[in-house]
């Protein structure tokens, strides 16, 4: 009797691998992108400026909290070394593009929180915002 | 979390100090005055304790149709869930990811808070064994052989930590490949298993299932020994609890991935391991391994230090005290997962409603909106998380005294109970900490 069920669970159980244990490679999510506004003046009064430095594999800096006021803007000047992509991971995430050389990206917080700023070819963590 | 790509999202903002420490505070006290203060003759007694259900209630309950509707509505769900992770698409907007990170896993505590042994009544593999059986005409209670009673829960604390690895560790855990390859291996080994030992093997190997039907026993449904369903108060359901061998790891897996969770995000951590210059993946899995085992040896170290009468031996002490460790996981998890659960949670529900993310409008719940509010009133979800904790651990506390008092001759009662009170402070003020410092 038993014998039968286990005949039965393997067979199903080999069905089952063969069904789902061969996925496709993940892709990357794009997302729409979000364009921020590319001339902010870092002497905005109330803004929150963050200084980011990408060279190679290395970024500046590469973890820090930052205090900021919600709905107040956050000025992310850019240095680097190559086009590239940030991941702002508010609630929604965002996934911001940025190039070659020097920029800046302008961004607000509505919502309280700590927020990881990553950069996403590296996979490093560079600053985390804590709004509130 | 963070999720590499897609749901992850804000995290909480560090609880306050003045708050942590007034929690951590009121810990301590209230710790003590268990100790000195309570009942001196055990109180909790889970085979006699309780109100039976009123007849016509247990007899809906304990009814054939409501079991196969509460298996069918499982299987339809876990159906669903199959087409989204084998035809749906590899976003984190597909509901497979917040469903099987969110939904399940953290919706097993306040579902098995409420309602007791939900996976048990749900569990699709349960009900594919049953349907297995059923068609062999075997009985899914009789496997092969026997499942032998000293391996207990182990089977289960090795699926908990093949699950927190996945969530907290593997990089390309919100990806679909790594999941279906997850939930394939967890399925077959579930089905052999069951096949082999009967379906004792989900009650002691099915993480979910064990992991549910641990924390059912701080819900207020229970069994007394006569058979009869019944209400009663948590902390006598909790006294009902089966210490087998495995539990202390099993509750330490559980406990201490939690901690590892609000630890691994911390500036410190990130910035260690980034300098560390060695592959993340590994020191991550070390370091989720090493909180799970200060845990275990912590908490044996702590429950043995006692004096013991006769008839009780020592090293079965961690294990008859292993229930006490419940309700502090329920405090950590709350603590940890309540703004996740109410707002990834909903979005996830909202996803499910177009499972091919296409555009379709398949539930009714597309219209729905996540709500914010305990981020935008961080006091409050602070006060929250810090009264979550200590509810916890003083819940715990009650729970062992009224164990060490069962367990213990007189003259050890008092003294006995100083180590596990002391690492339970320990605990919650680690847990405070986490919430404050990261």
């Amino acid at each position: 009797m038993s014998t039968r069920t286990l005949r039965l669970t393997t067979l199903l159980v080999a069905a089952l691998l063969a069904l789902t244990g061969c996925g496709s490679k993940a892709k990357t999510v794009t997302e729409p992108e979000l364009h921020a506004t590319a001339d902010a003046t870092p002497s905005t009064s109330g803004a929150t400026v963050v200084k980011i430095q990408i060279s190679g594999n290395t970024v500046t800096p590469a973890g820090t909290r930052v205090p900021v006021t919600k709905n107040a803007p956050v000025v992310l000047e850019i240095q680097s070394d190559k086009a590239g992509e940030l991941h702002v991971h508010s609630s929604p995430e965002q996934h911001i593009e940025f190039p070659k050389g020097a920029s800046a990206l302008t961004l607000k917080f509505a919502q309280p929180g700590v927020i990881d700023v990553e950069d996403h070819a590296l996979d490093k963590l560079i600053v985390q915002l804590e709004v509130r | 979390m963070i999720w590499a790509h897609g749901l992850g999202g804000a995290k909480d903002l560090p609880v306050p100090a003045p708050l942590a420490i007034a929690g951590g505070m009121a810990a301590l006290v209230i710790s003590f005055c268990v100790l000195a203060l309570a009942w001196r003759r055990p109180r909790y007694d889970a085979s006699t304790q309780g109100h039976p259900l009123p007849a016509p209630m247990a007899a809906i309950l304990e009814s054939a149709g409501f079991a196969w509707l509460l298996r069918l509505l499982g299987l339809l769900f876990f159906g669903y869930l199959t087409w989204a992770l084998v035809a749906g698409p590899d976003l984190t907007t597909n509901p497979v990811f917040g469903t099987f990170y969110v939904l399940v896993w953290v919706g097993i505590v306040p579902f098995s808070l409420l309602f007791g042994r939900v996976v048990r009544a749900v569990s699709p593999v349960r009900t594919l064994n049953l349907l297995i059986a059923k068609a062999t005409g075997g009985d899914p209670s009789v496997g092969l052989r026997q499942y032998p009673a000293r391996l207990g829960y182990w089977p289960a604390a090795l699926g908990l930590f093949a699950f927190v690895w996945q969530e907290l560790v593997n990089p390309d855990g919100a990806f679909l490949a790594p999941l279906r390859v997850w939930l394939a291996v967890y399925l077959a080994i579930m089905l052999i298993g069951a096949a082999i030992f009967g379906d004792e093997w989900l009650e002691r190997a099915d993480p979910f299932e064990v992991y549910s039907s641990l924390l059912a026993n701080l819900s207020p449904w229970g069994r007394r020994a006569d058979g009869r369903l019944v209400v009663r108060s948590p902390l006598a359901n909790l006294d009902g609890l089966v210490a087998r061998p495995g539990l202390v790891v099993t509750v330490s897996v559980l406990f201490g991935s939690t901690a590892f969770d609000s630890y691994k995000d911390s500036i410190r951590w990130v910035s260690f391991v980034d300098k560390l210059g060695i592959d993340p993946l590994l020191v991550n899995t070390v370091a989720l391994v090493a909180f799970c085992a200060i845990i275990a040896g912590t908490f044996t170290v702590a429950a043995m230090t006692t004096g013991v009468g006769e008839d009780t031996p020592r090293s079965q002490l961690p294990l008859l005290l292993g229930h006490s460790v419940v309700p502090i996981i329920v405090g950590y998890m709350t603590a940890h997962y309540l703004s996740y659960f109410v707002e990834l949670g909903l979005l996830t529900v909202i996803l499910l409603s177009d499972p091919m993310v296409q555009g379709d409008i398949l539930l009714g719940t597309a219209n729905l909106s996540v709500s914010y509010f305990l981020s935008f009133h961080p006091s409050l979800l602070a006060s929250l998380k810090v009264l979550a904790v200590v509810a916890g651990h003083i819940v715990g506390v009650i729970a062992a005294h009224d164990r060490a008092i069962k367990l213990l001759p007189k003259k050890h009662q008092v003294s006995g109970q100083l180590g596990m009170l002391i690492i339970m402070v320990a605990y919650t003020a680690t847990g405070l900490y986490l919430l404050f410092g990261t």
